[in-house]
């Protein structure tokens, strides 16, 4: 499934026009990304929670060659299934 | 940033009455949770993709008590940022 289909959804669900679910969702994904940029976590009851790691600068190797190479600090986001969403993927 | 929030900003932002807005916000969830309880991954553009992993059996350890356990095959749903949020974090 991918962003247009959950749009297409959307729009037919709640009796919205296309171009209105279309914004609605964009705009719920956008300020989850600017949330996430600013290291905020992100709680979503019956869905999940996101939050951010940051990683140190550190040197790193070449597992090929063993060469040595500085990897640069950086950030990634990750996901945490909410509970009744853990609960209702095992059950299936 | 909870619910609340995006419900807030929604109401703010786009103008939808709380009662929409939290519908709304609710649906797109539901849709996308849906999905993924079919296993079918799903990708939001900008964002990023749900995958749905099947996870094997493998044995865990407590890590306290030592004690040794086995970790059934499990489903789980793993989340990979867009190329370019992780470009952004990167910054």
């Amino acid at each position: 499934m991918k962003k247009s289909d959950v749009i297409s959804e959307l729009s037919r669900e709640l009796n919205l026009s296309q171009k209105k679910a279309n914004e609605v969702v964009d705009f719920i994904f956008e300020k989850m990304r600017e949330a996430i940029e600013n290291n905020n976590r992100i709680e979503i009851r019956g869905f999940g929670t996101f939050y951010v790691k940051s990683y140190k600068p550190r040197k790193g190797r070449n597992p090929k060659t063993g060469e040595i190479v500085s990897v640069p600090p950086k950030r990634l986001p990750f996901f945490k299934m909410g509970k009744e969403l853990k609960k209702s993927l095992i059950k299936e | 940033m909870t619910k609340q929030d995006l419900i807030r900003y929604m109401m703010t932002e786009l103008g939808y009455s709380r009662r929409d807005s939290m519908a709304l916000i609710d649906k797109t969830f539901e849709i996308i949770k849906n999905s993924l309880l079919k296993g079918e991954s799903v990708r939001i553009t900008n964002f990023g993709n749900f995958v749905v992993k099947e996870k094997g059996e493998r044995i865990g350890r407590n890590p306290k008590t030592k004690e040794e356990y086995v970790i059934k095959k499990r489903t789980t749903v793993i989340f990979k940022p867009s190329t370019n949020l992780r470009k952004e974090l990167k910054k």
